[in-house]
């Protein structure tokens, strides 16, 4: 990998124990104020993850309130605290493909509205003074979603993991419980179909304030 | 050092060294790490992924949610030496409590009281195998006895004797069957 991608996107190597490794270690042995700081260290990471996936503000919030939860009662069962990260993680993508399952059963019973994967967050737009901002960043995300759809599942998982989350290679491989050599195969698939459809992000992004 | 100025390696080979780029034979990377063109191609799919990732973080909404953990301690390293002394407190705590009540309660009442269950037990199954007996000999409830005049049958030696004589003394069969008679 280039030493610049690598440079944004790094995780503690082999051997190298991660940051916030102490404050796992303390959390494991009982600290309460502990796992307040790795709350502190994670919860935007994970709140942005999800709602990458959920495009709900009170979703988003809802499932990383409940990852959170599920790490705080099963933090004893984390063998290598250096991999706290990516332990948070694969909860989250656990928590999100519930969700994800559920909205879908619930959409059998219930009228959809014409599809539409990717939707704008809870926030009312027109009662915003930026109402104009938050319709261009709408279709930003429109357009990202376009271009994610285009990916299979595993894909778009290693994708967004990758380029959104910026997680490392070794952190998606120990999230998703694959081999780095998997990871790598389906980010390559990803990125040549990203290729072929980010021109139209690239115009969007430029047009933004 | 020189290399192929014209051999540049594809858009897929661009791809993989973003990948992995170890997974690229050394002519190619060593064509990568010299070549302009080459570095600014990877480069430029490389701004192409990290806008994309700004890009999202800043149409993210911020959270402002405060995340509310259970009242109890998060769960413990289970400590083997540690937790193995509280274990044995615990159950040589236990064990002491078991044998202070048991040496405090005098013997005598539990012996006492064992053979009273023990004699009620056996009583109830006295009781119980008369029943048995009784039904075995008189199969019929008692008021088809009393119909039939058994009950009122005094079954002695005197009553049998007279009802059935005895054969070896004044039977007609027992004289019959000494002459030689045969009967039909
Ligand atoms: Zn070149």
């Amino acid at each position: 990998m280039s030493p610049r991608i690598q440079e944004n996107f790094n995780a503690p190597a082999n051997g190298i124990d991660a940051p916030w490794s102490p404050l796992v270690k303390r959390a494991k042995a009982g600290s309460r104020s502990a796992f307040a700081e790795l709350v502190d260290l994670f919860q935007d990471d994970i709140f942005k993850m999800v709602f990458y996936r959920t495009q709900t503000q009170l979703d988003a919030e809802d499932i990383t309130q409940e990852v959170f939860m599920q790490a705080f009662r099963k933090l004893s069962g984390l063998k290598k605290v250096d991999r706290f990260k990516s332990w948070l993680f694969s909860i989250a993508i656990n928590r999100v493909r519930d969700f994800n399952r559920k909205k879908r059963f619930q959409s059998l019973f219930q009228p959809s509205d014409a599809g539409n994967d990717i939707k704008p967050s809870d926030t009312q737009i027109c009662d915003q003074p930026e109402a104009i901002d938050e319709l261009m960043k709408q279709d930003l995300w429109k357009q990202i979603g376009l271009i994610i759809d285009k990916l299979s599942r595993m894909e778009r998982e290693v994708f967004l993991l990758r380029f959104l989350d910026l997680l490392s290679i070794r952190e998606i491989s120990s999230a998703l419980k694959k081999s780095e050599s998997t990871i790598k195969t389906h980010l390559y698939r990803a990125l040549r179909k990203f290729r072929k459809n980010s021109s139209t992000l690239q115009s969007l992004k430029e047009e933004m304030p | 050092m020189s290399f192929n100025k014209e051999n540049h390696p594809n858009e897929d080979q661009l791809i993989w060294a973003i990948v992995d780029e170890a997974k690229l034979p050394d002519s190619i990377r060593e064509h990568l790490s010299l070549c302009p063109r080459c570095r600014a191609g990877i480069k430029k799919i490389e701004q192409d992924l990290n806008n994309l990732g700004q890009t999202a973080r800043q149409l993210a909404p911020a959270t402002h949610r405060i995340i509310s953990l259970p009242v109890d301690k998060p769960s413990k390293i289970y400590r083997w030496p540690h937790d193995w002394r509280i274990s044995f407190g615990a159950i040589a705590a236990a064990a002491l409590i078991i044998f202070t009540i048991w040496f405090s309660i005098p013997k005598t009442i539990i012996i006492e009281d064992t053979f009273s269950i023990m004699a009620e037990i056996s009583w109830e199954d006295d009781d119980f195998m008369t029943e048995i007996s009784t039904l075995a000999e008189n199969v019929l409830p008692k008021i088809y006895m009393d119909i039939i005049g058994e009950s009122y049958l005094s079954l002695d030696d005197e009553f049998i004797k007279f009802a059935v004589p005895d054969l070896g003394t004044d039977s007609l069969s027992h004289r019959q069957r000494r002459k030689g008679v045969k009967l039909c």
